[in-house]
């Protein structure tokens, strides 16, 4: 088993008086592959800006490498993090690749140009994501899937250690659904960059994830094998929708989630 | 760093850069940018109601400023309108235009809001107050007077600024929005307090109103001494900001998940744009439009990136208002127009035709 990246202890955090997430305790290994499923307001963005040190937990902690995120530096989470958000916006008319350069600022002195390693990681992240032709277009301009693709490249040429996203298909068609998740998968797989990515979709969360955390209410109820975590029980708990369970046709260690009509 | 299948995770690569990384030429923008300045204020110090030649005005700056003599001879009061009222002017017109303008730049940046202008978060409410109350101290002491305006003008924009700070301030954290409106709430109770003062101090009215038109002091070298490094400081340290700047018009969370520390940048951009503020408006008054429209303009030559806009503006500002200068004092001579009228007579009707004619820039 891989060295524990990330760990998460009895996390509690609340925005006003209610409690979003409760004593939530989870833990990322070197090379995990992970999404985060459960309903809206369960928790997940919540917990994926306390996992990069966005917000503070009111109780629990988080550690890097069993060394508390608090004697890190913004900074130095932020070479190790990267969050993928699930929409970015700028006033201004940046191109798509100096948008991606953003994803050097953790790695920059202040007062230096782009360094050698900057314009190579850059260059590498844009070329992860296949962007020679949105490179040069305005930020502002793309469609929705576009940004998205953009937004990964900036989080890439962050050289994180574990890539956080919040629902990266969301705003994408199914084709590029398709493309991001085998981008992120591929990723994973070939150099082993750890990803949590919180999903709403569950047929692709349980074909492009090895291991599914559920979320509900502020607490994590289930953890493991796709199999194992989405179950009709479990997703009528949960989601209360009614789900019939089939397997996959290409790929069987994939439960694939059927919805059932109410009436 | 290594995981899993023991590829080493982002090992270094070599690819060739994209194209275009290499959109804009800062080194071309800027040296061209430096390049019109200096021609400006050639110009500015050339032009003025009374005609001195060009060989004597070298020759006078030579001899004043390194000692060099030419052998050209010049009368005293030719020496002292070049020396001691144009030069001092043209120069003090380039490090208003060049403070305000970067202010412009730090506080649209952050505010991420193209609205924004170096007086929006109550500098300029700050002081005119300030200024207008040194203006009547006089009336009650006498002799100290007159130099108290331009202290209290830097102390009032830079104390309102973190008046307002502190007002906007909720637990540990200051949301744009509050700081937004905290700044039109300081703006509007500050203004109110100076009509009211005016109103009680009629005979100060009119130096008042001037002050609040703008208006390159006639403080001379004395002034600029104290006022230029001022400004220079804060130049240089706005630049340090530029590249968290950058992170920051993607908004907070992401520029914190970017590894900037959110709130101590605010604080400190907020401080360095009161700083160049206060340094320009405390030998200018309250010169108009230049922190709006030069960063605009600038953005359409360099693109938005902070770390060429900021310097390029710095340069365009100066040089906007050496310009503008240089009519405010010409074009009625020998009567000068205040020097905020001309801004704004000349940046308002750009303005409106560049953002029509370039709206792709902005996300309208």
């Amino acid at each position: 088993m891989s060295a524990r990246l990330l760990t998460a202890e009895n996390i509690s955090f609340g925005y006003a008086t209610d409690l979003v997430l409760r004593a939530v305790t989870l833990t990322l290994r070197g090379g995990d592959r992970v999404a985060l499923i459960g309903p809206n307001g369960s928790g997940k963005t919540t917990l994926l800006r306390i996992l990069c040190g966005i917000l503070a937990p009111r109780a629990g902690s988080v550690a890097w490498e069993s060394r508390d995120v608090r004697a890190f530096s913004r900074r130095e989470i932020a070479q190790r993090i990267a969050l993928v958000p699930q929409e970015m916006n700028l006033p201004y008319a940046f191109t798509a690749h100096e948008v991606v350069a953003l994803g050097r600022t953790p790695h920059a002195r202040a007062l230096a140009g782009e360094s050698r390693a900057d314009r190579d990681a850059i260059t590498r992240a844009l070329e992860l994501t296949e962007m020679q032709t949105l490179a040069p277009r305005i930020f502002n301009e793309l469609s929705g899937g576009e940004r998205q693709r953009v937004a990964l490249a900036l989080a890439l040429a962050q050289e994180p250690a574990l890539l956080l996203l919040d629902e990266p298909t969301v705003h994408l068609d199914i084709k590029h659904q398709i493309e991001m998740l085998e981008l992120v998968r591929a990723l994973n797989r070939e150099r082993g960059l750890t990803v949590l990515a919180a999903m709403h979709d569950l047929n692709l969360a349980a074909l492009y994830f090895d291991q599914i955390i559920l979320l509900n209410a502020g607490e994590i109820v289930a953890r493991g094998a796709p199999r194992d975590a989405l179950t009709v029980e479990t997703i009528r708990a949960i989601f209360g929708a009614a789900v019939a369970i089939e397997p996959h046709p290409t790929a069987p260690q994939a439960p694939h989630v059927i919805l059932l009509p109410r009436a | 760093m290594k995981w899993g299948r023991g590829v080493p995770l982002w090992a270094p690569t070599r690819g060739r850069p994209y194209k275009t990384a290499m959109r804009r030429q800062p080194i071309l923008i800027l040296t061209l940018f430096l390049l019109i300045l200096i021609a400006a204020l050639f110009v500015a110090t050339l032009l003025g109601t009374v005609a001195v030649s060009l060989d004597r005005i070298a020759a006078i700056v030579l001899k004043r400023a390194l000692g060099i003599s030419l052998g050209i001879e010049w009368t005293d009061a030719q020496e002292s309108i070049v020396w001691q009222l144009r030069l001092p002017r043209v120069l003090g017109a380039a490090l208003v235009g060049s403070a305000l303008a970067s202010a412009g730049v730090l506080f649209q940046g952050l505010l991420r809001n193209p609205m924004a202008d170096p007086y929006l978060l109550g500098t300029s409410g700050g002081a005119a107050l300030a200024a207008t109350l040194a203006l009547l101290v006089p009336i009650y002491f006498g002799a100290i007077g007159f130099s108290l305006v331009p202290l209290a003008a830097f102390l009032g924009a830079l104390g309102s600024v973190l008046i307002v700070y502190r007002i906007a301030r909720i637990g540990a954290r200051t949301p744009i929005t509050m700081l937004l409106l905290a700044g039109f709430a300081a703006s509007s109770l500050m203004a109110s307090l100076m009509s009211f003062l005016m109103l009680l101090n009629q005979n100060t009215l009119q130096r008042v109103v001037l002050w609040t038109m703008g208006g390159i002091s006639a403080g001379g070298w004395d002034a600029l001494a104290i006022v230029a490094p001022l400004i220079f400081i804060g130049i240089l340290a706005a630049f340090m900001q530029t590249r968290n700047l950058n992170a920051f018009l993607l908004g907070e969370e992401q520029a914190a998940a970017l590894g900037v520390s959110v709130e101590r940048q605010k604080f400190l951009t907020l401080v360095i744009g009161a700083l160049l503020t206060g340094a320009a408006v405390s030998i200018s008054g309250l010169v108009g439009f230049v922190g709006l429209v030069i960063p605009h303009l600038v953005r359409l030559i360099t693109g938005p990136d902070h770390r060429l806009l900021l310097p390029a503006s710095a340069l365009a500002g100066a040089f906007f208002l050496v310009l503008a200068d240089l009519f405010a004092r010409l074009i009625l001579a020998p009567n000068e127009i205040p020097l905020g009228v001309v801004t704004a007579l000349i940046g308002a009707p750009f303005f409106v035709y560049l953002l029509r004619s370039s709206q792709r820039e902005y996300a309208f």
